[in-house]
């Protein structure tokens, strides 16, 4: 299988403050994959790093096998970024920035971009800086249909979004990546959007990678369980159980183990577990149970 | 690339801090390389000195440091102080036998003062050529300009148009004295208010000093025949009142040289050694009897005393040390070199180095060494190399601008 | 298909330059504005001198005292660089644009220096033009010693003006504050150089070095962007 992006033994520090030790990754072609983790754990840094603007202390990012410092013009074609904030020419307006871009990429695809604009109340000559946010991720996306990339990077699309331009932006993504060969990388900060669309999930925590796995895969076997017991587990994560804590009468634990194992751990912890019950959880409240409330 | 950049930003900014925190460092140190006043007294036959003390004082006293009192210093010096003689009544009937009045006094009175700024400056090359003979009392500005160069040409100032005629006046006069064109200078004095006027004098293409001027109305071009023996580098049209000289003349070799206002252009050299013209000044105080030759030189003031008459050394020359500049000894132990783009030689801006090796360059290598201590020591690797030695050489060459130069830009 | 789109194609050039165009004409039809407005007012008053006074004493004067008319231009020229160099990199530093800039399909020194060629272009052509006017305006009142006269009076500070624009440039693309004021710093000590107030000629002998440092200052930026890449 194709790797569209590898990490290999990322290292970086803001000063003394280290951000991860030894990250690696890859992301293969046709792959979603989201990019999840608290504020602080270093997404944007990743994605700085991803395309060339932050050099880490030490390690190396390949985007179509090439060092992300140095990507070739062609390479750069064929990567559409998305900068946090949906950030753009902004003193270009609609037509200008069709007209600025559309020169530079071989595959561009001028129909795409108005027809996303359609749906807009802007003039063809508004200034883009005059624009509400909502409107402006339009324009930011619309122009990375119209570049046709193969591989698309996007810092925290939901950003200033509501939920109709959120939803409308994911719908749109979704169209965009079921076509042949599609890979995408995004983070967001808003997880509910991130379920419908993405197949593969890192979780990154204060220093490295938590997870790395389909996101199917975490729906299906991670859950949340409740019970009651006297005697008290140790809270906190322990062993294979996550974020255990007591929450009015009852506790609750998560974790990928069956219902049998997670009483035997229980125990196994000291506790006196009673009337275990298993819950399916969605993307967001797993990420909260495999990385704490705060 | 980085590191090329790096090395070309190192370079450039050691090279304009070596301009800057010197030139700072200067005005904050320097301090004031007056000489003293210095003149030949008449009576005494030797120099008094008149100095200014530091609490504002003046002071008098002779070669052998007796001291005088500002009277005594006036009354030993009639020659220079007759004004004031005058006022108290003092001044003598005869001096060394020669009876004086006021007015022979004041018409044989002048100064002329040359420094190297006069040949090297930009000038805007454009004349005024007076009537010589006018018969009236104050020179009239004319109606025109003129531009000597590749031709001679009389610009109307109202009109902003050449006037044909009397440019071709001049210019076939100066073709028929055998002017050779295009002229490599011209000296004259542009001044209206003078005592009356001399004209120009021009050096041909072959070097040759011409003198032109306007009598009645026509070109009087000569040639003076003094550029025949001389490299002329610079000439001070003087309109002395006694009408006895038209000027001085400066050659290539640093001699000075009087030109007479006799028929032939008569030259009578200054009996002093040769001035290097590009670096020395020279202020002339003439009297009566005496052409006191002042040459400053970087470090020291030596006054002649010549005859007037012959030019000849009169007495033996005084000399004056300059003051240490306290921005010298402060310079030598921080700069081993520093740029400078102005002169007090020339008008020109240029870029010039001084270079003054010393201590400073002991102290610039413990800089150096300083400096490698405080980079890590990962960051001195064979692939910084290049980096490195345009370090050491910014340090070391240029001392405390190269140290910073380095420090911004890593 | 990457065979048969080439990314040196001198078009992209012309794209560069509509954004740069885009950015900054408004400041260049406001600089144009001020140098036409100061030149007018200086013709003006030369021609109102040259009446009241009479063409006898100010010939005079000029030729006598060395008088230039351009004084008012001096810091123009340097201003005029400043400001261009503002509009064309505020504007990508702001949100860090310039990552979208540097992400567009060309190699990253070719688009940096589309960017500075721009500004060095249109810098040229307001300057060129500002020099034809004082020389046909001056040219008109005077003979030629005095136009070149005040010709190499603005001689100078017209460098001036491209070593500002460069090195403001480079100060903009700066990505640290604290780096960026000692690039001020530096920048200060270089433009005193094209400022000192000397006789008409007197840069002669320096002005070609200052050229060679105008020409090695285009570098600068690319420190900057090298810089703006690692993240600093």
């Amino acid at each position: 299988m194709d790797k569209i992006i590898t990490c290999e033994n990322i290292t970086h520090y803001y000063g003394s403050r280290l951000i991860y030790e030894n990250l690696n990754f890859e992301v293969p072609r046709g792959k979603i994959l989201g990019l999840l983790g608290k504020n602080g754990t270093g997404k944007t840094t990743i994605i700085n790093i991803l395309n060339g603007y932050l050099k880490p202390r030490a390690g190396e990012c390949r985007l179509f096998g090439e060092r992300m410092e140095r990507l070739s013009p062609q390479t750069k074609a064929r990567v559409g970024l998305l900068i946090e904030g949906h950030i753009q020419h902004s003193y270009f307006n609609v037509v200008q920035i069709e007209r600025f871009y559309g020169r530079f990429f071989p595959r561009w695809k001028k129909d795409a971009y108005y027809e996303l604009l359609k749906k807009l109340q802007v003039s063809p000559t508004q200034k883009i800086s005059t624009m509400s946010c909502g409107q402006r991720s339009q324009v930011a996306l619309g122009l990375l249909f119209a570049q046709d990339p193969e591989l698309m990077i996007l810092d925290d699309f939901s950003m200033g979004l509501d939920p109709g331009y959120r939803r409308l932006f994911v719908e749109y993504l979704k169209e965009f990546a079921s076509a042949e060969g599609k890979t995408v990388f995004l983070t967001s900060h808003i997880i509910q959007d991130m379920e419908l669309l993405i197949d593969d999930c890192i979780i990154l925590d204060y220093g490295s990678i938590l997870l790395h796995r389909p996101t199917r895969e975490i729906l299906d076997t991670f859950h949340r369980f409740r019970f009651r017991t006297v005697r008290p587990p140790a809270a906190g994560t322990h062993g294979l159980l996550r974020n255990t804590e007591k929450t009015g009468a009852l506790w609750e634990t998560y974790s990928f183990l069956s219902p049998d194992d997670v009483v035997r751990e229980l125990r196994a912890q000291g506790a006196d577990p009673e009337d275990l019950t298993q819950e399916r959880l969605s993307l967001e409240d797993a990420f909260i149970g495999l990385t704490g409330k705060y | 690339m980085k590191q090329l950049y790096t090395i070309l930003l190192i370079l450039i900014t050691s090279l304009v801090l070596s301009w800057a925190i010197p030139a700072v460092v200067r005005m904050a140190t320097t301090t004031a390389s007056r000489y003293p006043f210095v003149y030949y007294s008449v009576l005494l036959q030797r120099f008094l000195i008149r100095e200014t003390t530091a609490d504002n004082k003046l002071t008098h006293v002779d070669t052998d440091g007796n001291p005088y009192t500002r009277e005594q210093f006036d009354s030993l010096t009639p020659l220079f102080s007759y004004r004031q003689l005058m006022l108290t009544n003092s001044l003598p009937d005869t001096i060394r036998g020669v009876p004086v009045d006021p007015q022979e006094l004041r018409a044989k009175t002048f100064t002329w003062r040359y420094n190297p700024r006069l040949i090297h400056t930009p000038a805007l090359p454009l004349y005024f050529m007076y009537e010589s003979e006018s018969g009236r009392a104050n020179l009239e500005a004319p109606e025109d300009v003129f531009r000597l160069r590749d031709r001679i040409e009389f610009i109307d100032k109202r009109t902003n148009t050449v006037n044909t005629a009397k440019s071709a006046l001049f210019q076939t006069a100066l073709e028929e004295a055998g002017f050779a064109f295009p002229a490599q200078a011209v000296w004259g004095n542009l001044s209206a208010k003078k005592p009356y006027d001399i004209g120009y004098f021009t050096l041909d293409s072959r070097r040759r000093l011409f003198h032109l001027k306007m009598v009645h109305g026509e070109p009087y071009v000569r040639n003076t025949h003094a550029g025949d023996s001389l490299d002329i580098v610079h000439v001070s049209l003087l309109e002395v009142a006694d009408r006895s000289i038209y000027g001085i003349l400066v050659a290539r070799n640093g001699t000075l040289h009087s030109l007479h206002t006799d028929d032939g252009y008569s030259l009578t050299r200054f009996d002093i050694p040769p001035i290097n013209p590009d670096a020395h000044s020279v202020m002339l105080m003439a009297n009566l009897f005496y052409r006191m030759v002042h040459v400053t030189t970087p470090d020291s003031l030596t006054c002649y005393v010549l005859d007037a008459a012959t030019l000849r050394q009169h007495d033996r020359p005084y000399i004056v040390h300059a003051a240490a500049n306290r921005w010298y000894t402060v310079a030598r132990w921080l700069f081993p070199m520093y740029l400078t783009f102005s002169s007090r030689h020339s008008d020109y801006l240029q870029p010039a180095f001084k270079v003054q090796f010393g201590w400073s360059l002991v102290i610039s290598h413990l800089t150096f060494f300083g400096y490698l201590l405080i980079l890590r020591r990962k960051r001195i690797s064979p692939r910084h190399l290049p980096l490195r030695l345009v370090n050491a050489t910014a340090i070391i060459l240029f001392g405390v601008p190269g140290l910073i130069a380095s420090l911004l830009f890593r | 298909m990457e065979s048969k789109h080439n990314f040196q194609r001198p078009t992209f050039t012309f794209q560069l330059f509509f954004k740069e165009w885009i950015k900054s004409r408004w400041a260049l039809l406001v600089t144009l504005l001020a140098f036409v407005g100061i030149i007018t007012y200086t013709f003006i008053g030369m021609s109102t001198e040259l009446r009241v006074l009479g063409a006898g004493t100010v010939w005079e004067s000029i030729v006598m005292k060395g008088i230039i008319y351009f004084d008012s231009l001096k810091y123009l020229f340097l201003l005029a660089g400043v400001l261009l160099a503002v509009v064309q990199y505020t504007p990508e530093m702001i949100n860090k644009r310039l990552k979208l800039t540097l992400h567009l399909p060309l190699p990253e020194r070719r688009i940096v220096l589309s960017m500075l060629l721009y500004g060095l272009l249109a810098l040229a052509v307001l300057f060129l033009l500002v020099y034809g006017a004082v020389r046909i305006g001056v040219g008109r009142y005077y003979p030629v010693e005095i136009t070149q006269w005040n010709l190499a009076a603005i001689l100078p500070w017209l460098w001036g003006g491209i070593a500002a624009y460069l090195l403001t440039a480079w100060i903009t693309i700066e990505p640290a504050w604290k780096q960026r004021l000692c690039n001020g710093l530096v920048a200060l000590c270089l433009l005193r150089l094209f400022y000192f107030d000397e006789l008409p000629g007197a840069y002669a002998p320096l002005l070609p070095f200052l050229i060679t440092l105008i020409v090695l200052s285009v570098s600068f930026s690319f420190y900057s962007i090298i810089r703006f890449k690692e993240g600093v």
